[in-house]
């Protein structure tokens, strides 16, 4: 199968940052599919469960810290997440398949950085992203 | 319902790098109705989406980001009375991500759009009574523009300054650039108006204690601190100055226009405050306006809106050992000289004389990573100020130390041949040291100031008298109280957000509440007054009206599935929720639908409006299992 990895970016930056991107045309790997979320802190733990079952690789992007369109809904989503994380490597699974980032609207290239990074650092590329 | 599906071509920046037949063809087999414009923004296309609407249907877009025309194509949709309204960035999402991912990923948008549409719970517009009275912190020059204006309409106002005085920074400033004219004249007759102003209520040495309620009807309390000289008897002939005996006095009417025009007595200092039984200022006061037995006092008020001016200030230089500041004498900041310009005092370099030569440092502190990694944009234009006004007045030699000269206004570069004409020297370097150990035998007396010069790429050492330092500029202390008193969102640097840089760069996202002059970053004077001018006309055309329609109902509670643990309650970043007899109640006016507390609920007894979870849950399961 085709690997894919979703992107839940937040509305306010890193959709954004994806978006001045965009300007750029760049070539970002086949499988990553962008899915706009309102705020890292409205993502239900459900949600990034039922990714990651089905996906190579899920990817959060929020505002960084002190930068929340909602005040606080990053530093939810990083406890929330990193209690996640303590979660999957209790249950044995691979940590490397969830990756959170905080990165304002400005840094688009830094997006489009991390998205290839993330695609090989999980050796996708092999399998002809 | 039936969705009907609006493909935008952007005159070809989607259909060029995206297969719209072919995305057309796999949809219609799905039985969706799918239509495409050229240009759906434009006057044309918008009639043409309009045209195809009909009521009770679903509307999904394919166009470009929600950011911009998403509010257009969503009123429309209303308008038609659509039931379900959905946009996807076909644009920026697919189409400009690369040729080769194109038709998968714009797939996997409207998919997964497509079946969210299908759980979508419009929010409900609701009518809300608005007060007319406003509410302006930051008694600044911001500030005070704002309130002026609201009040010259006749709204009730209500001006709070934490200060003895009001004024802000610009009342202790002598020259402005950039036409170096008396900073006062331009300043004190807007001070003067303050006070004829009927309609507007002044709240000197006043904090913000508490705010209540929600927009166009907010409860304030404020607290006044007390002045120890009652303002109404007062006619400020300074008699009372002349006589305290503590140095520095502890009775003081500082800014060169005093308003209110009654000193204040600062108790720390004050020898009746410490046991000992002076009231000289009491006994010479003809007016006895003296009160030593005022306490300090609360206020409550019902205002429908607020402005936020608390102003900037700029950053400390101390916390840059390698200059000196507050360690070796000689070293000032562009703010004391300032001070020492308006209150006429004698200048003195390091050796206690008159100055023979003078550095004034810009950047200091800015575009640095371990301080401020931004430019403050109006420093370079005080600094040239200052080191035009000090070799004319000081006749010293005058050295400007910067990064790159970026200077405002058009009048800019005339100040700039000015300094040249005068023989000020610019010398492009970053400061690296300023010492007391003299450089040669002959420069004792004077201060060491070791500098990189980035254009001859060779340190450099010079013999100065005088340094003046130009920080950059931080927001104002408090400010990050008066961001969770108001659940204000504040920018990386501690600046406060507008809800849109460019285009709404006075609003705030939380509705009735409005951000004004260099509390959103730094300004200069006319930037101020520009900004607090647009505050007030926001506040006027929101408190003008009696009432306002707004989006609420963002989340649905389901009792019987809640456990009453109330970590919602905790969570909600805008204090939106409270209990109500063992219920969860919404303040719908401060629910700004950020979904904060439905993902912390752990029953799942919170659904968000309009695509609660089950919708996310089934646009993923859509694009796994399709695409
Ligand atoms: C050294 C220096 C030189 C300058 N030279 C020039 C120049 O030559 N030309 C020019 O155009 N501009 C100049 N400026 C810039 C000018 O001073 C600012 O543009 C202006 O002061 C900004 O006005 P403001 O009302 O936004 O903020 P401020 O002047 O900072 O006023 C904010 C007010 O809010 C009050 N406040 C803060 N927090 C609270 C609170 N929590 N509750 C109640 N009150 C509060 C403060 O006490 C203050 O009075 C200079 C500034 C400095 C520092
Ligand atoms: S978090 Fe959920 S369960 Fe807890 S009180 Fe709120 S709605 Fe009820
Ligand atoms: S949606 Fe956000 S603002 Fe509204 S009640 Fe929930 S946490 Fe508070």
């Amino acid at each position: 199968m085709k690997p894919r990895i979703i992107g839940f970016l937040c509305e306010w930056c890193a959709a954004r940052a994806l978006e001045n991107l965009a300007f750029c045309h760049p070539e970002l790997p086949v499988g990553f599919q962008p899915f706009r979320i309102n705020c890292t802190g409205s993502l239900e733990l459900e949600v990034v469960i039922k990714a990651l079952t089905e996906a190579d690789g899920v990817l959060v992007a929020g505002c960084p810290p002190g930068e929340c369109h909602f005040r606080e809904g990053n530093l939810r989503a990083g406890l929330r997440l990193k209690a996640l994380k303590r979660v999957l490597s209790a249950l044995g699974e691979d940590l490397r398949r969830l990756r959170i980032i905080w990165l304002s609207s400005g840094e688009g290239e830094r997006l489009g950085e991390e998205i290839h990074k993330f695609y090989r650092e999980l050796s996708l590329e092999d399998r002809g992203s | 319902m039936k969705v009907k599906i609006f493909f935008c071509e952007c005159g070809g920046n989607i259909s060029e790098n995206l297969d719209l037949k072919a995305l057309k063809k796999e949809l219609t087999s799905s039985g969706t109705e799918i239509f495409q414009h050229p240009f759906l923004c434009s006057p044309e296309g918008q009639a043409f989406f309009e045209a195809r609407i009909l009521p009770g249907e679903g509307v999904l877009v394919g166009a470009c980001s929600p950011h911009l025309h998403g509010p257009i194509f969503k009123e429309l949709s209303e308008k038609r009375r659509a039931q379900a309204f959905h946009l996807v960035a076909l644009r920026e999402e697919a189409a400009w991500l690369g040729k080769k991912g194109a038709y998968r990923r714009a797939m996997g948008l409207l998919k997964g759009a497509l079946r969210a549409l299908s759980y979508y719970r419009a929010p409900v517009l609701k009518k809300f009574p608005v007060t007319e009275g406003l509410l302006v912190i930051g008694g600044g020059i911001a500030g005070l523009s704002a309130a002026l204006k609201a009040a010259e309409k006749g709204l009730p106002v209500y001006l709070v300054e934490r200060e003895p005085f009001f004024g802000g920074k610009a009342v202790f400033l002598d020259r402005l650039y950039p036409r170096l004219e008396c900073a006062s004249c331009l300043v004190s007759p807007r001070l003067s108006a303050l006070i004829q102003q009927e309609n507007l209520h002044l709240f000197p040495l006043t904090h913000v204690f508490e705010v209540k309620g929600r927009p166009g009807a907010y409860e304030v309390t404020l607290e006044e601190r007390p002045r120890y000289v009652d303002s109404e008897r007062c006619h400020g002939c300074g008699e009372c100055l002349r006589v305290c005996p503590v140095n520095p006095p502890a009775i003081t009417m500082d800014p060169p226009h005093p308003v209110p025009r009654a000193p204040v007595i600062h108790a720390a200092r004050c020898l009746h405050f410490r046991g000992e039984s002076c009231s000289r200022c009491k006994e010479v006061c003809t007016r006895k306006a003296i009160r030593f037995e005022q306490t300090p006092r609360l206020h409550r008020l019902k205002v429908g809106g607020i402005i936020v001016a608390t102003g900037f200030r700029p950053y400390p230089a101390e916390k840059i050992p390698y200059y000196g500041y507050k360690r070796l004498p000689g070293v000032i900041t562009l703010w004391d000289l300032e001070r020492m310009f308006t209150r006429q005092e004698n200048i003195y370099g390091f050796n206690g004389e008159s100055p023979r030569r003078v550095a004034v440092i810009h950047c200091v502190g800015s575009r640095d990573r371990r301080h401020l990694p931004y430019c403050s944009e109006i420093c370079c234009s005080l600094a040239l100020k200052a080191g035009i006004l000090l070799r004319e007045r000081l006749s010293a030699e005058v050295y400007h130390f910067y990064l790159d000269l970026r200077l405002k206004t058009p009048e800019g570069e005339g100040l700039l041949r000015r300094a040249k004409e005068e023989g000020i020297q610019f010398i492009r370097g970053q400061v690296a040291e300023i010492s007391e150990v003299p450089l040669t035998p002959e420069d004792e007396g004077r201060l060491t100031l070791l500098a990189e010069d980035t254009l001859g790429s060779e340190q450099r050492v010079w013999a100065v008298d005088l340094v003046v330092l130009v920080p950059g500029f931080v927001p104002e202390t408090g400010s990050e109280e008066m961001a969770s008193l108001l659940r204000l969102c504040p920018d990386r640097f501690g600046f406060f957000s507008p809800r849109e840089e460019k285009t709404a760069p006075v609003e705030t996202l939380r509705k009735g509440i409005w951000i004004a002059g260099a509390a959103s970053g730094p300004k200069d004077l006319s930037e101020s007054v520009l900004s607090g001018e647009a505050a007030a006309l926001e506040a006027l055309l929101f408190l003008e009206t009696p009432s306002f329609w707004a989006e609420t109902d963002w989340i649905e509670w389901e009792d019987r599935r809640c456990g009453r643990c109330w970590l919602c309650v905790e969570v909600c970043p805008f204090k939106a929720l409270h209990i109500d007899l063992e219920r969860l109640k919404v303040e719908e006016t401060l629910c700004c639908g950020c979904g904060l507390c439905a993902s912390a609920c752990p029953s799942g007894a919170l659904r968000m409006k309009p695509f609660p979870r089950e919708a996310h849950l089934q646009s993923l399961e859509v694009l796994f299992g399709e695409t």
